[in-house]
């Protein structure tokens, strides 16, 4: 497959995981769409990682897998603390609609 | 040892004490800190109306005077200014070591702060002149402060008074050592501030607050000057550096059109000094300000402060030099001053405002000597009247305070006999003063009479004023003496005895007595040096300094002397003129002050006219102050409440609208939030990508 | 690896921080939470100890001249030096502040300080880098700890609430950021800055060929430094967050993480567009974006201080004040010359001396009157002087009044802006110095205006003295203006030194 196919997928990929924390009122969604965001960011640092593995002077593209590598970890620990956020939060609201967690407010 | 620590020294001194007397002020209940319960504090509200009259003040003072009765108060009060007079003779005794022409020593600069192109750094100057200055500050500055230490005693806010004139000290020596003129300038401010607050110590009173409120706004108006004329300098120099500005004056002036520039800014530099040194047409402060303390009026409002402006038409002697129609006018000015000061003195009654006018029109002979471009002479005039004025408002302070705060001089009269120690100082100062033979006075006041006459023309116009001026001195001097210690006590003898003031007060009046007396030995006249063989101590310590400026202004070389027939002359004259007047000021109120009676009854006009400083502050009532008062209400009333009220308000009025309406976008939620932030970036990249 | 093992004690703050933060742990669980003040103790002198290493560091720095780059990736020059300094200056603050607390003391267990410290070193290793990957690890390790940090209060509803908003905007950010980085890379084929801005596929060659994709990866990144600093429109989470969040957080929040976007925002600008001796492309889309941060700038100033104008809470206003903030470092940002860079640094520096001041006036009227609430300190002035005076001090700083450091910093922007044809931009940062003096003067209002109230103030001499050893700062250095000065000119000509 070209280059552009896969950025093409990781610009809709961008795309959706941008409406889906837009649009959704839930906050495990909002969530899902931030790790779509993520993985947008990581399908294109492949793709590019291989792009420039073949050619002279791009480093072997190993940069671009290691970035890839470093934010599957990232997106993993940004998961979990923003799961036990979300716990905390179902808590002491008893809900996890951000919509009804609004006492910070002008 | 840096010298950075003479002006260092005493602030540490006044932050010592402001300190001290921030920390036992009395704490209110429920104080904000953790240990504020001290162990007095609760103990100092009910002893504070203890009376501490009497010579004890060591019980119960604590609870009435905050901090003064820590043991380490005395030190912080007198130690730094000790010291720093012991550094200033060290630093001399360095300097006269130095070869001449060489004498100058530099500080390591600070660089305060760098304004794009234009940077600041400020170092400390010492040469013949500042040391003098400095010299002077410390020394009379010491034995002021061990004088005030006496007359404060019963004073609850004495911890406090010792912090400002400390800190007045700091000011004033970075005013006489810093060798840039914004450096200069932050000394200026510093003690006209000091000043400011001391003329108000006792603001509880009333009138001292308003007293120095006077004498801010009067300084303001010259400190204008002052500061337009450092911008012109600036514009003109590139720099602010005062020997760069020295060095560079006969460049700048052959610049076409710089002439007059020039002479503007001197002329600017000129208006500060009419208001630091209290020159017609803005010495109307300076009388106000004897509502401070005593000490203040002796050190800041005679011997030191109001000598500034003095010291800085002598450092920038070169600038001045360089513009003769500006010396003209601060010849005239100054012999205006000595006339309106010593006039007015002559039918005063406080004996604290003789000695104010006394100090406006000895002012008024400096820049008569300055004006004549005889700065040696100004300087050596400085040196003396700081040595006898300080003398006589310390005396007339022991005066004041052994008469239980009397300063009418209709009230006193025959006090040689309770304070025979007050008496014999007094006499010394009064002597000096009115320029009897031999006394340092004379020496220093004929000097400059010579100078004015051998200037010729404008010169001897100056001439002839000072010399009347010097007659009315004479007069008034020995009038205030015969008032004050002759003739018969006009005062209850048996209710309030007079009683001569305590040692740590005659002192510092013996030593400075000595001092007016011999003190004319730093300046014989040129017809005695040459006769005896000695030299002109301070011309020959100063020669280095205003050699550019005295080349400048006689570029043909200097001037001839007078010759000995007229210098003899001159000097008897002056002497005869002092000699006369004083007997007759003497005589005229050796038995009481009937004749002031028999001549406002006489001449009312006349003596009113006097009385009130030839009614310079009621034109200015009349002609300035009422009519600006009217403006500002017009202004507040139609400007300031209409435009500007309505602008503001009506702003802030807008402003709350905005920010309620944008209230519906902001309503926390998540929804809302994120939408903002994608719409930014999307706005953004389209901005960056087609506009 | 002899290589790697020389390059260590290039890194030994880095190194004595991660160090610190195992034994905080350790030592946290050894003493089973009982004793946290024990652990306070220990990050505080461990922190010390990071601060004589980058003290050491700074001077080697200046004897040897130049910065220098271990492992490939990690710069080691004065910029971040500053910035570490202050780092560390602020957490010992912050540390401080949960200290001396009482309130604090009930959440105070050892986590507090653990967390503090993963924020601190995700600062470190943020502000030394030009590499995007260990800028992105750097940026999240102090995002994650900034996450939990702001939501500690477990069961307080608005600290819960703060975290869940924090974290959401976080992640979007990121997320937004890190797309951004992936399309740089696709661009230029590294992720170096030195490299993108002068290997073999540079950036400007590519702007030059197709500015589209250049100007979308560059908005996109700069969108998440925005959301770090609160920029407008990237601002909406500050306000929530800073008034939800513990108050000592909320002051590390506002304070050195904030400064640390700053950093590595000027580093990734001044890497990319502030070469010397550009060329054409470089210097035309450097001016691009000189241009977008001035209207960013523009923008911020105005909305921050205009919502500032009608909060009752004091964080919430301060939140939004140091949104306003923002803007005026941005405008000395974009003035892209080194005279505004060095007032942005300038200004860092007095926004971390008046801001920290300011939050610790904020957490010692909490703990007495319970709230934040501005009517609260109504006729308090003058029980407190020795709090209240520093806090008069701050705001007039905050205003940017003489003899500050604020107003010091405001005269540099000013005449940055003024001379780099900012005219219009400087103006606009007038106004809203006037703007800001009606809310900053409200505490003060509140404070010695209004009849004296009757509640008596415990004292806590501890936490005082160190509010007044930042107001003696702020004024000091408003009047010594000269090592501060010298220092942000040290630290800006590294940046453009590493640029070359």
């Amino acid at each position: 497959m070209s280059l552009g196919a896969y950025v093409a997928v990781s610009a809709a990929l961008f795309a959706i995981g941008i409406v889906t924390i837009v649009t959704r009122r839930n906050i495990l969604y909002v969530l899902m769409g931030i790790e779509m965001v993520l993985n947008a960011a990581n399908i294109n640092f492949v793709a590019f990682g291989r792009h420039y593995g073949g050619l002279p002077g791009g480093g072997g593209g190993l940069e671009g897998k290691m970035f890839a590598i470093f934010t599957i970890i990232l997106a993993a620990a940004e998961a979990a603390v923003a799961l036990a956020i979300v716990l905390n939060v179902f808590q002491a609201f008893n809900s996890v609609k951000p919509s009804e967690a609004d006492q910070l407010r002008e | 040892m840096s010298l950075w620590y003479l002006p260092g020294l005493p602030l540490l001194g006044a932050l010592a004490c402001g300190l001290l007397y921030l920390f036992s002020l009395p704490r209110r209940s429920g104080g904000a800190h953790g240990h504020a319960e001290h162990a007095h504090g609760s103990g100092a509200t009910d002893h504070g109306h203890a009376d501490g009259h009497g010579d004890d003040h060591g019980h119960g003072a604590h609870a009435v005077a905050p901090g003064a009765s820590n043991p380490l108060f005395g030190i912080f009060a007198i130690g730094p200014i000790a010291c720093a007079l012991a550094l200033a003779i060290a630093f001399t005794t360095r300097l006269i070591g130095l070869a001449d022409g060489q004498r100058v020593i530099e500080s390591a600069p600070w660089h305060w702060f760098d304004a794009g192109s234009y940077q600041i750094v400020v170092s400390l100057l010492l040469d013949p002149l500042s040391s003098t200055l400095v010299l002077v500050i410390t020394g009379v500055g010491s034995l002021i402060f061990l004088y005030a230490l006496g007359y404060m005693a019963h004073d609850e806010g004495r911890v406090k008074f010792f912090a400002y004139l400390n800190l007045f000290v700091a000011a004033m020596l970075t005013l006489v050592l810093s060798s840039n003129l914004l450096g200069l300038f932050v000394g200026w401010e510093g003690v006209g501030l000091c000043s400011y607050l001391l003329i108000g110590f006792w603001h509880r009173k009333g009138w001292p607050a308003e007293a120095g409120q006077k004498a801010f706004v009067v300084n303001r108006i010259g400190d204008a000057c002052f500061v337009l004329g450092s911008f012109l300098l600036l514009r003109l120099f590139g720099t602010l550096d005062l020997s760069d500005i020295g060095a560079a004056v006969v460049s700048v002036r052959e610049r076409p059109g710089a002439a007059f520039e020039l002479a503007l800014a001197a002329l600017l530099l000129f208006g500060g000094c009419c208001g630091k040194s209290a020159q017609f047409p803005l010495f109307t402060w300076l009388p106000d300000a004897m509502a401070g303390p005593t000490p203040v009026s002796a050190l800041i409002h005679a011997a030191t402060m109001v000598t500034a402006g003095v010291y800085l038409v002598a450092r920038l002697a070169p600038l001045f030099a360089a513009s003769p129609a500006v010396l003209n006018v601060i010849g005239v000015v100054g012999a205006l001053t000595a006339l309106i000061g010593a006039s007015t003195g002559l039918v005063q009654r406080d004996i604290k405002r003789v000695l104010a006018y006394s100090t406006v029109s000895q002012l008024g002979y400096m820049f008569i000597a300055l004006g004549c471009g005889a700065f040696t002479a100004a300087v050596f005039h400085l040196v003396t009247h700081a040595f006898f004025k300080a003398l006589l408002f310390l005396g007339a302070g022991s005066v004041i305070h052994g008469m239980h705060e009397e300063q009418d001089m209709h009230r006193m009269g025959g006090l040689r006999g309770p304070m025979p120690r007050t008496f014999v100082t007094f006499l010394c100062g009064a002597a000096a003063l009115s320029g009897l033979p031999l006394l340092s006075g004379f020496f220093s006041k004929d000097e400059i009479l010579a100078h004015a006459w051998a200037h010729g023309g404008i010169g001897v116009l100056t001439w002839l004023i000072g010399l009347a001026a010097a007659a009315m001195t004479a007069f008034y001097t020995w009038r205030m003496v015969a008032l004050t210690f002759f003739g018969n006590a006009r005062y209850d003898e048996r209710a309030h005895p007079a009683h001569e003031s305590p040692f740590t007060m005659t002192l510092p009046l013996m030593v400075l007595a000595v001092l007016a007396v011999l003190g004319g030995l730093l300046g014989l006249p040129p017809v005695i040096t040459h006769a005896l063989h000695v030299p002109h101590v301070l011309g020959d310590w100063l020669a280095p300094v205003f050699a550019p400026a005295l080349a400048l202004l006689h570029p043909g070389g200097p001037p001839p002397h007078l010759s000995a027939p007229i210098e003899w002359a001159l000097l008897g004259l002056g002497a005869l003129v002092a000699l006369l007047f004083a007997h007759a000021g003497f005589h005229a109120y050796a038995n009481g002050p009937e004749l002031d009676g028999r001549l406002s009854a006489a001449r009312p006009a006349a003596t009113g006219f006097l009385g009130e400083a030839w009614k310079v502050d009621a034109s200015y009532v009349r002609r300035v102050v009422q009519p600006i008062q009217r403006l500002a209400h017009l202004i507040a009333t139609a400007c300031d409440l209409g435009a500007i009220d309505g602008a503001v308000n009506g702003a802030g009025t807008l402003f709350t609208r905005v920010a309620r309406a944008s209230r519906a976008w902001v309503d926390g939620s998540l929804k809302s939030y994120s939408l903002w932030v994608g719409a930014g970036a999307a706005l953004l990249a389209l901005w960056w990508m087609f506009v | 690896m002899s290589n790697y093992l020389q390059s260590l004690p290039s890194i030994a703050p880095e190194i004595a921080m991660t160090v610190l933060l195992c034994a905080v742990l350790v030592v946290d669980l050894l003493l089973k939470g009982r004793d946290s003040r024990k652990v306070g103790y220990l990050t505080l002198g461990g922190l010390g100890v990071v601060a004589w290493l980058l003290l050491g560091q700074w001077g080697e720095l200046g004897s040897a001249g130049a910065a220098k780059r271990v492992f490939g990736m990690i710069d080691i020059d004065r910029f971040s030096t500053f910035f570490k300094l202050f780092t560390v200056g602020s957490l010992a603050a912050v540390v401080l502040f949960v200290l001396l607390d009482r309130r604090e003391r009930r959440h105070g267990i050892g986590e507090y300080y653990l967390l503090l410290l993963g924020a601190g070193l995700g600062i470190f290793f943020m502000v030394s880098t030009s590499n995007l990957l260990l800028l992105m690890l750097g940026l999240e390790l102090l995002s994650l700890a900034s996450y939990s940090l702001a939501g500690f209060h477990k069961g307080d509803k608005r600290s819960a609430e703060a975290a869940m908003k924090y974290v959401v905007f976080g992640g979007l950010s990121a997320g937004v950021m890190l797309y951004g980085i992936s399309l740089l890379y696709g661009i230029t084929g590294t992720i170096d800055l030195t490299e993108m801005a002068s290997g073999p596929h540079s950036l400007a060659a590519q702007f030059s060929s197709g500015p589209v994709p250049v100007a979308v990866a560059i908005v996109l990144v700069l969108a998440g430094f925005a959301y770090k600093v609160s920029v407008v429109p990237f601002h909406f989470w500050t306000p929530d967050v800073y008034e939800g969040a513990p108050t000592p957080v909320t002051s590390f929040l506002a304070v050195a993480s904030k400064a640390a976007g700053f950093a590595a925002l000027l580093r990734f600008v001044g890497k990319l567009f502030l070469v010397d001796g550009a060329d054409g492309a470089v210097q035309q889309y450097g001016a691009r974006i000189g241009a977008l941060l001035a209207i960013l700038s523009a923008l911020t100033m105005t909305l921050g201080n205009l919502a500032a104008l009608r909060q009752s809470s004091m964080k919430r206003m301060l939140a939004y004040s140091s949104i306003a903030h923002a803007g005026y470092v941005l405008m000395g940002m974009a003035t892209m010359e080194s005279s505004g860079w060095n007032a942005a640094m300038f200004y860092l520096a007095a926004y971390y001396l008046m801001n920290l001041g300011a939050f610790g006036f904020v957490l010692y009227f909490e703990s007495v009157t319970g709230s934040d609430d501005i009517a609260s300190l109504k006729g308090l002035g003058a029980k407190a002087l020795w709090v209240t005076v520093p806090m008069v001090v701050f705001l007039v700083s905050l205003t940017g009044l003489p003899p500050t450091v604020g107003f010091t910093g405001k005269y540099m922007l000013f005449v940055a802006g003024v001379d780099n044809g900012l005219l219009w931009l400087s103006l606009v940062m007038a106004l809203n110095s006037v703007v800001s003096l009606f809310y900053y003067f409200r505490i003060v209002k509140a404070l010695f205006l209004a009849e004296p109230a009757e509640r008596s103030m415990p004292g806590q001499s501890a936490l005082a003295g160190s509010i007044f050893v930042l107001a003696v700062l702020t004024v000091l250095f408003g009047l010594y203006i000269a090592p501060l000065q010298a220092w942000c000119d040290a630290s800006v000509e590294s940046l453009r030194l590493g640029a070359g």
